[in-house]
């Protein structure tokens, strides 16, 4: 494939240039309009207007230096006497805390017994920030604790600790302590009054307070426990707060109201003067493009910043003059009345903005703009910046839009070709790139922040920015614009620095991720590793404990934290991980429980399967599906080696037959020629004797080997065991005849059903006959029995021995073991072997018992319901 | 005289057929191989073939198969392989009869004598159309004559035993237990705890069968009781 020419190094570089400029340009663009609000808010709202005195900018300007106005004017009256500020006017708490300024009906008198001058409030205002309640309720400022006392006639007296101590000890109080045994005395109610926690509802502790005469003067005392503040002031007419909470009727009692009202009262003046201040300060004849005039009706007052104006009589000509002002707005109740050439702003929102600031029905309210600006005020900076700049607004914003938009492009382009040659599907990965993924992290955040954040040239930078945002919201009436100079020279540094080590760390989490070394070469994965591997070699017992160490950690943490929330979250989770793995523990135990069932039952191919266990199960699994696979490897072996053996055998007795035949032919052929020798004709009897053993001893082997090995199939059908011994025992009645044995039969009467394979039953049975017809002694009587016991048939075969039996039952039945050596010659020795195994096989049981000579064959098998 | 065919790669083996067989009159030809008893068999007519089955060139089984596309005479298959499997495979081809080895000679003459008597004397029975006749196979019964043959050669049975094989020769393919037969043949009911009725079907069974443990026609149902096995006729 032909390499494009993106993928080139050099292109790559320039790319990366690029994507500097293109940020640099964006970011120098964006904080030249930040930094002309005017035009930035005229590009927001879409319009284009030509001059500035159209611009929302202009009309926002207007609204807000109207509600200065208003705030201003509201509270003139308040501060004012005769056109002047007054600080000695009176100021009543409770009637100022109660009603609005302008509506005070008594201002400038004491009424009810709690004032202040205007102009202690404002002073004490001053000093007060904005958190004054804190103030007002610290009571830690309260070094002289107040005690509370109480007169029968239910009126109250304040006295501070130092005083009512005094009162005490010079012997003008005393305390009445009614128990003595109550254990309180007059010191400890003195301390705790002293510690401001003596409360009210102690009364038992003593019945009153006596003065000299032995009188009682008050009933109850107790710590005060409302609200203080530090009086710098004093009241008209009165030493303290206090004094008049003791004194006056209206206020006894309620010390805690006047100090909440006398805070209010300061809190609310403080903002009240700065209106007031504002309005006399900023907006002067002079200082202002601006004209406002508020004429009250009811007072027949105007409120103006122009001198000319303030004649209420000149109402109509003032308010001529203020028409002919470049922009200008005239405000009455009715709406029909209004009158303005300022566009955008509704009639209703003028008269509402009025309204609201608390102005009385009847008014007039008129501004006027100056549109020559004599006065270089914010508006007339404004009117020239936007003359000068407002061409360029739109080419800056789409500059910066659209620097930013190919910044991304180029940012995509960039991240397709991050890591590639464009040759082969490799990943290349540079030095920094192959360092932990944290560690380049941190270090791309300190390279970038460190400059910018820091102080030095970065604190600059940052400054700058913050000067940015300010501007917008920065509205002093004397403010002057200038575009603060080097302001976006310092912009566009951060940008670009910002843009380098932005590039240097997101192009490299680019290469991470697709050579999957994000989370590979990471701290975090090598920490989990460590942990992971240090847990798995620790002995499970150690796990054990560990874990639920953590677990039950957790659950204090959660229990001693009151109920942090985190810790109870974290608590929960712990609990969740916990069912979860006792769960998964749980299932893997069963399938292990399963597994291990089924191949002790013998199905020994069986598979645990090992999926979703934990390392630990899997690996218990894993070994006992190995132990399982050795066993059906060992049972495969064995079972193929017991084939082989029997195949031997069986291919090894065809060899030994073709022979045989001839040595059985022609011994035959042999004794129908005529020897007159009786040694020759003994010779031959010998001969056929052995060669028909040795027919036995073939076929026999064959059998034992197929029955031993289960190479043989069985035909299971129902069986009357009665009529099967009688077959047998008439298949051998002459062979008992010629042994000289009387064989005799007990049978039941009924049938007895059971369940095998005719065939190899008749085989079982046959050997126990023949058996018993070749060892049995001559002339003695044989016993066939069959009976019922419970489920169970039974059948057995007694003779007695004709020689010795010097052996064990089970030597009996091993292969190739016989009773004798010298018991006959007829067989093979492997008849009782073959028939209990083949009884065995057919779910029955066969036993034999050896009792001096008797030798007794019992089978039992379970036998059906019909 | 007959003309039988011995084929056994054992030579001692032939050897000793062939004068069993000639002392009994019949004329034997000798293979020693498959391919060779093919090739006798193309030149010269033989009456029955007794076969081996391991032989080397040419096997018994397949033999068999070869002869069987033009030859209709009785083969006996002679094997030292004396699984039922071997006896069944041996019996579907196409043989006649099977003898394991080592086998008792008389037992084989027995044998290639009544294959014989039924080869030749074959469609003789319907002379008896209008007497009372039960066929099972080669073994036959008169009643009306009270005679019983097998293979056309007579056989002497008490009244007992003949009223038995009569029982089960007319409901061939029935098994009958000891005590029907009894019930049956003695009309009293069974006591049904001696083991008479299985002494004399041991008695019939010597009488009419070339081997009496190998039965073909009087088969013991162990456990279960006695009966003829049906011939398809």
């Amino acid at each position: 494939m032909e390499r494009q020419w993106y993928w080139s190094r050099p292109a790559r570089w320039i790319l990366i240039i690029l994507e500097h400029i293109l940020l640099v340009a964006a970011a120098v663009s964006f904080l030249w309009e930040m930094s002309h609000p005017a035009l930035i808010r005229e590009l927001i709202s879409g319009g284009a207007a030509r001059e500035y005195e159209d611009t929302v900018g202009f009309r926002d300007w207007l609204m807000y230096l109207n509600s200065d106005v208003m705030n201003g004017i509201q509270v003139q009256n308040l501060f004012e006497s005769d056109g002047a500020y007054c600080p000695d006017k009176i100021i009543d708490i409770k009637e100022y805390t109660q009603s609005s300024s302008q509506d005070m009906k008594f201002l400038g008198e004491n009424v009810h017994g709690l004032a202040y001058r205007l102009g202690d409030l404002v002073e004490w205002g001053r000093d007060w920030d904005f958190t004054g309640n804190d103030i007002f309720y610290n009571k830690e400022g309260m070094s002289d604790k107040i005690i509370v006392c109480r007169r029968s006639d239910k009126t109250f007296h304040y006295y501070y600790y130092s005083e009512f101590k005094n009162l005490i000890s010079e012997g003008d109080l005393r305390f009445v302590i009614a128990n003595d045994e109550s254990g309180i005395s007059e010191a400890d109610i003195l301390s705790e009054l002293q510690n401001g926690n003596f409360a009210n509802n102690s009364e038992t502790a003593f019945k009153g307070l006596q003065d000299r005469e032995g009188k009682i003067v008050y009933i109850d005392c107790w710590s005060y426990d409302g609200g203080w503040l530090e009086e710098k002031y004093r009241p008209v007419d009165a030493e303290s707060i206090m004094q008049v909470a003791n004194d006056n009727p209206e206020w006894n009692g309620r010390l805690n109201e006047a100090y909440s009202m006398l805070a209010n009262a300061i809190i609310r003046i403080g903002d009240e003067y700065n209106a007031y201040e504002w309005l006399e300060n900023g907006y002067e004849e002079g200082d202002t493009n601006l004209t406002y005039l508020y004429a009250d009706a009811d007072h027949r007052r105007v409120y103006t910043n122009r001198k000319e104006f303030r004649d209420y009589g000149k109402l109509e000509d003032s308010l001529e003059k203020i028409q002919s002002m470049g922009r200008f707005a005239v405000v009455e109740p009715e709406l029909k009345d209004f009158k303005t050439n300022i566009e955008g702003i509704e009639a209703s929102e003028w008269r509402d903005m009025v309204r609201s600031a608390g102005m009385k029905e009847k008014f007039v309210y008129a501004v006027g703009v100056d549109t020559e600006y004599p006065v270089k005020d914010a508006l007339c900076s404004e009117a020239l910046q936007y003359e000068k700049y407002s061409p360029y607004i739109r080419r800056v914003a789409v500059l910066g839009v659209s620097s930013l938009i190919l910044f991304l492009v180029i940012l995509i382009c960039l991240t397709v070709t991050a890591g590639r040659n464009g040759k082969d599907e490799a990943v290349y990965l540079n030095w920094f790139d192959k360092w932990k993924t944290e560690l380049a992290a941190v270090t791309v955040l300190l390279v970038w922040a460190v400059p910018v954040i820091m102080p030095g040239t970065g604190d600059e930078i940052v400054r700058t920015t913050q000067t940015a945002s300010d501007l917008v919201y920065y509205k002093t009436v004397d403010y002057a614009y200038s575009v603060p100079s080097g302001m976006l020279t310092r912009g566009g540094v951060t940008a670009a620095y910002t843009c380098s080590m932005f590039l240097a760390g997101y192009l490299s989490l680019v290469r991470r991720v697709k050579a999957h070394t994000l989370w590979k070469n990471s701290l975090l994965r090598q920490g989990i590793c460590f942990v992971r591997q240090v847990f798995e070699h620790i002995h499970a017992v150690w796990k054990a404990v560990s874990v639920f160490t953590i677990f039950v950690l957790v659950h204090w943490i959660a229990v001693f934290s009151n109920r942090n929330l985190y810790a109870v979250f974290l608590m929960m989770a712990g609990e969740l991980l916990i069912f979860i793995y006792l769960v998964r523990l749980a299932v893997g135990r069963h399938k292990i429980d399963v597994g291990v069932e089924k191949i002790a039952g013998g199905e020994v191919d069986y598979k645990i399967p090992v999926d979703g266990m934990g390392e630990e199960q899997r690996s218990i699994a894993q070994k006992i599906n190995s132990i399982g696979q050795g066993l059906d490897a060992a049972l495969e072996k064995s079972v193929k080696s017991e084939r082989l053996k029997t195949d031997l055998i069986t291919n090894v007795s065809h060899d030994i037959k073709t022979p045989l035949t001839s040595i059985i032919n022609y011994v035959n052929l042999l004794k129908q020629e005529n020897f007159e020798d009786p040694k020759v004709v003994r010779y031959l009897d010998i001969l056929d004797e052995k060669s028909q053993r040795l027919k036995t001893l073939t076929e026999d082997v064959v059998e034992a080997s197929k029955v031993s090995s289960g190479n043989i199939t069985l035909e299971y059908m129902n069986i009357n065991l009665a009529e099967m011994i009688q077959q047998t025992s008439g298949e051998f009645e002459e062979k008992f005849t010629d042994h000289d044995l009387t064989e005799v039969m007990s049978l039941a009467e009924h049938e007895v059903m059971i369940r095998a394979d005719g065939r190899q039953l008749w085989r079982v049975l046959a050997n126990i006959y023949n058996n018993a017809a070749k060892y049995a002694m001559k002339g003695t009587r044989i016993y066939a029995d069959l009976y019922t016991i419970g489920d169970a048939a039974v059948f057995s075969l007694k003779n007695v021995s004709d020689q010795p039996l010097n052996i064990s039952a089970d030597e009996l039945t091993e292969r190739f073991i016989r009773g004798d050596i010298s018991r006959g010659t007829e067989g093979s020795g492997l008849g009782l072997s073959i028939a209990k195994t083949l009884t065995e096989m057919q779910g029955g049981n066969f036993e034999l018992y050896l009792d001096g000579d008797l030798f007794r064959v019992t089978i039992t098998f379970p036998r059906i319901k019909k | 005289m007959a003309k039988i065919l011995v084929c056994d790669d054992d030579k001692e083996i032939v050897e000793a057929i062939d004068i069993y067989l000639t002392q009994e009159g019949y004329e034997v030809l000798k293979a020693y191989d498959g391919e060779e008893a093919l090739r006798v068999l193309k030149t010269q007519k033989a009456d029955l073939l007794v076969l081996d089955v391991m032989m080397p060139k040419l096997d018994g089984i397949r033999a068999t198969l070869k002869i069987r596309e033009q030859n209709n005479m009785p083969i006996i298959i002679l094997s030292a392989k004396s699984e039922d499997a071997d006896k069944i495979l041996g019996l579907n081809v196409g043989a006649d009869d099977y003898v394991t080895k080592p086998f008792n000679p008389l037992e084989l003459v027995a044998r290639v004598k009544s294959q014989l008597r039924r080869y030749t004397q074959l469609g003789s029975t319907a002379d008896h159309t209008d007497q009372e006749v039960y066929v099972a196979g080669g073994l036959m019964i008169n009643d009306d004559l009270k005679e019983v043959t097998v293979d056309g050669e007579p056989v002497k049975l008490t009244p007992i035993e003949y009223n038995i094989l009569l029982l089960l020769v007319k409901n061939q393919g029935k098994v009958f237990s000891i005590d029907q037969i009894y019930e049956n043949i003695w009309n009293e009911n069974a006591i049904g705890v001696d083991n008479t009725v299985a002494v004399h079907i041991r008695h019939i069974r010597e009488k009419i069968e070339i081997n009496p443990k190998d039965p073909r026609y009087l088969k013991v149902v162990w456990g279960v009781g006695y009966k003829v096995e049906k011939f398809s006729s």
